[in-house]
């Protein structure tokens, strides 16, 4: 099959787009098992809730699109703060608590979006941003488009956080070694809420993003959670800057094949490269090997 | 400065320190020597709020220590380098300083406090935009000294500054000890390596089992056959 330089031109497009989303699904995830050396299973189900805010405040309420974004942001960052405060907090320390009641919370939300809006037919959120951009002779929707520069903000402003500010650096703190960081008069449990808090509100806005270009469903944060934590694995647990760089290569993998062959094998081709860096490099591709 | 009450610590059922007590002045070094597993790394812990007591009291700078957790009582002007050195190791040597003074809000003094360190530490000056994991370990326990003075406390705990050193660099670092002590500093030192300890400190308690089983003028100690056979190597 001969490629023509379109659809190359599309497959990159439609990979940074997709890259994009991955890493600010991933971030927040990452942060998290830094920080808190604790998984969030109901990551997925923040992304959803993200998506569900844009279906509510711009699709049925007429908020600006812009404005919606925001608000998901704002609201999932609030439901992140409450996971920390209702969950990991009472069971800091022990990983398999952690785990049943981040699962547990990740059913109950789904069954609270299909209560509250139907599990049946995805929702559909109107485009608001109408036509397509020629790139290079692809042409590319304006709404996939936007993500691009929006994700390039999110993380700035995200690395802008975590390397110049004193909170920021607080947590990398805590990320790197909690009692240590709590010696020097940090509080590692604020340090936790804060990272859940930038977690929600980085999972609200991958959500709220794909809110246009994906249906919206109450199950749409299983795929998200998958791949957040195949994003999160290659790169190395708790680093930011190997999830972003996993996020791009993951949707590398997952646009070629799935162009190539299906989606259904795109998500194959990514399990199985998370199961070959785990045996290969446990630390992760950026991640540091435990001494 | 610090009383140390009928210390005792469990880890699990176990109990690790039972029934210690030791006091330290104002100004004064004191060091905790014993073998390894005698508690002194845990007594350090009871004291930073690290780890919990089962019971016993502390009292520091006139004032009953109730059960605060570690960054509370960093706050109280208590600074623990914990064994292992612990500096963070993603981050730069100047990171690392800086997050030593987390408490202090105003950059300008931050800023005026790592100069001080610096003249104590020129080395650290020469690295300071290094990744404090790439360093040595002698440099990582001269940046884990140096972050402990950043938020200008009253009491230092050191827990086995020497671990791991090769013995050029212990001798650097009991010179640093020692300049620290001259400068008019509180220190309680806890180290296995019992002849450096007690050729630095004024004071000294030999831990056995969790329990003090002798104490007194670290001169004294030093020259007691039974500390000589223990812990100094000496027949």
């Amino acid at each position: 099959m001969a490629m023509t330089s379109s659809l190359v031109i599309q497959t990159i497009v439609n990979a940074v787009v997709l890259g994009s989303l991955y890493s600010l699904m991933a971030v927040g995830l990452s942060l998290c098992f830094g920080v808190m050396k604790m998984a969030n299973f109901a990551h997925g189900e923040l992304v959803m809730a993200g998506a569900y805010a844009v279906y509510v405040f711009y699709a049925l309420y007429g908020v600006p699109f812009p404005a919606a974004v925001l608000v998901a942001m704002v609201l999932i960052g609030l439901i992140g703060f409450a996971v920390n405060w209702s969950i990991f907090v009472p069971t800091e320390g022990n990983l398999l608590a952690g785990f049943m009641a981040t699962a547990g919370l990740s059913f109950v939300l789904q069954v609270l979006a299909g209560q509250l809006w139907g599990f049946g037919q995805p929702e559909a959120v109107p485009t608001p941003y109408m036509g397509a951009a020629d790139v290079f002779g692809a042409a590319v929707g304006w709404q996939r488009l936007i993500v691009v520069p929006v994700t390039a903000i999110a993380l700035g402003l995200l690395w802008f956080v975590l390397a110049r500010t004193r909170a920021g650096k607080s947590l990398r703190a805590c990320a790197q070694d909690r009692e240590a960081a709590a010696l020097q008069g940090i509080n590692p449990r604020r340090a936790a809420a804060w990272a859940m808090a930038m977690a929600g509100a980085s999972a609200g806005l991958a959500g709220a993003l794909m809110a246009t270009i994906f249906p919206v469903t109450p199950y749409m944060g299983h795929n998200a959670v998958l791949v957040a934590f195949v994003v999160v694995v290659l790169g190395g647990m708790s680093s930011v800057q190997g999830a972003v760089f996993a996020a791009f290569i993951l949707a590398a993998a997952h646009t070629i094949s799935s162009t190539v062959w299906d989606s259904v094998i795109g998500m194959m081709v990514g399990v199985g490269l998370m199961a070959l860096i785990l045996v290969l490099r446990p630390q992760g591709l950026l991640g540091r090997a435990a001494s | 400065m610090l009383q140390v009450s009928n210390l005792c610590v469990h880890y699990d059922r176990l109990a690790v320190v039972r029934d210690l007590s030791f006091s330290v002045d104002d100004g004064e070094v004191v060091t905790l020597i014993g073998a390894n597993g005698a508690g002194k790394t845990t007594t350090l812990r009871a004291l930073s709020g690290l780890k919990r007591r089962t019971s016993g009291s502390i009292t520091f700078q006139g004032q009953a220590i109730g059960f605060p957790r570690a960054h509370t009582m960093a706050r109280l002007g208590m600074a623990h380098i914990p064994e292992g050195r612990r500096v963070f190791p993603e981050m730069s040597v100047l990171e690392n300083l800086e997050m030593g003074a987390y408490r202090q809000r105003s950059s300008k003094l931050v800023h005026e406090t790592v100069e001080e360190v610096f003249v104590w530490f020129p080395r650290l000056k020469e690295r300071r935009d290094q990744t404090a994991g790439t360093m040595s370990g002698g440099e990582q326990q001269m940046l884990a000294i140096g972050r402990a003075m950043m938020s200008r406390p009253n009491l230092l705990l050191m827990d086995e500054p020497s671990l791991g050193l090769a013995p050029t660099v212990c001798a650097e670092i009991a010179r640093i000890i020692i300049a620290l002590k001259k400068s008019g500093r509180t220190i309680v030192l806890v180290e296995q390596n019992a002849r450096m300890a007690l050729n630095i400190a004024d004071r000294a308690y030999v831990i056995e089992r969790g329990e003090v089983s002798m104490e007194g003028p670290a001169a004294e100690l030093a020259a007691d056959p039974r500390v000589k056979r223990a812990y100094l190597g000496v027949a």
